[in-house]
């Protein structure tokens, strides 16, 4: 049996009647659960139900963001990782999966996300899932820190495209 | 060799005045950044140069002072790395997990500077354990207990940072990653 998962066998459900309405009322379509693979069937016909649950990430845990590519990122908890457990992405045909990692800010880098492939691949993304370079993790304005510009300007300080470019009104 | 929990280690870090961080990460009393001299380096590009690479790291320290391994970051997946690690432990006598012991602490390396390899037997799993953070891709720190230039060695995300308040050490280091052709990031 995996980790989270509750397994109720048919004679469990038949001496827990409310549990079987209970799965019957959710249904969309006459039958035995909301599962349309159980329409028109009965309780008796199920041999077990598993339930299975995914406990929720330590308080304060951040979440990946969805533009993380492997995902969807689901938590398995795992007591002796020292963020209390991975964000882990689908299983995969054969071997094992992606997983994101969060490192929070130090005083020397931002924090930012790490995924790492089956292949043993790495990803770097900022804070908001944009792909970053290893480099980019430490804390220091990069080199295109001001925006592009289509023409060329006497300098490239920031105080004076703020003083003399046109109002915008 | 003693495997050390978070509060020994940070007995053991007192005279440093360095804390162990809610992150696992070390901090000094100074800063990282305002600390005098530093260099941070990629590994070595090959398994094999991380081998000589990690022997030459640990040799880098200060004679004569207790070194401690502080684990500061580990992955739990994939399974193989993790098991096997633990059960190195395990033959070096240390039942606990990582995360009740991730520190070990390793008899000094008395040898003479020019020593052409430690003959300390505590260096020997120092080495390899290193090694295997570096494979695993986790994060570490080796540091000295010599208080005068508190050199320590960080690993993490493929970099190496070596940081001291010796120049003859950082200058040091720095031919150490010249030797293996590592690529230099920064150095202060």
């Amino acid at each position: 049996m995996a980790s989270g998962e509750i397994r109720l066998s048919a004679m469990t459900m038949r001496r827990m009647p409310v549990l079987a309405q209970s799965q019957t009322s959710q249904a969309g379509t006459p039958g035995f659960g909301s599962n349309p693979d159980f329409a028109g069937s009965s309780i008796d016909q199920v041999s077990e139900i598993i339930v299975t649950a995914n406990a929720p990430p330590p308080p304060g845990t951040p979440t990946p963001p969805d533009n993380i590519p492997n995902g969807p990122w689901e938590w398995n908890p795992n007591p002796q990782n020292p963020r209390g457990g991975n964000w882990m992405g689908p299983k995969q045909p054969r071997g094992g999966r992606w997983t994101a990692t969060y490192s929070p800010p130090t005083p020397d880098q931002r924090g930012y996300w790490k995924s790492n492939g089956p292949d043993g691949s790495k990803q770097w993304f900022d804070e908001d899932g944009n792909p970053m370079t290893p480099d980019q993790k430490q804390w220091q304005p990069p080199d295109n820190w001001l925006p592009a510009l289509p023409f060329s300007v006497p300098s490239t300080n920031p105080w004076w495209w703020f003083l003399f470019s046109a109002p915008a009104y | 060799m003693k495997f050390l929990t978070t509060s020994e280690a940070q007995q053991w870090l007192t005279p440093l005045v360095a804390t162990i961080g809610k992150d696992r990460a070390i901090y000094f009393g100074r800063d990282h950044k305002d600390r005098p001299l530093g260099l941070k380096a990629e590994f070595p590009k090959s398994l094999r140069q991380i081998t000589y690479f990690v022997e030459r790291a640990v040799d880098w320290l200060p004679r004569g002072y207790e070194r401690l391994l502080w684990i500061s970051d580990w992955e739990t997946y994939p399974p193989h790395p993790i098991n096997f690690f633990e059960l190195v432990r395990l033959g070096c006598g240390e039942r606990r997990h990582i995360i009740d012991a991730p520190g070990c602490v390793f008899n000094p390396d008395r040898g003479p500077k020019e020593q052409e390899f430690s003959a300390e037997s505590d260096t020997f799993p120092l080495i390899g354990f290193v090694m295997l953070l570096m494979d695993f891709d986790w994060a570490g720190y080796l540091i000295s207990q010599d208080a005068a230039s508190t050199s320590v060695v960080y690993f993490n995300d493929e970099v190496i940072s070596f940081s001291t308040s010796d120049p003859a050490a950082l200058e040091e280091a720095r031919g150490l990653c010249g030797q293996f052709h590592m690529n230099i990031k920064s150095q202060k």
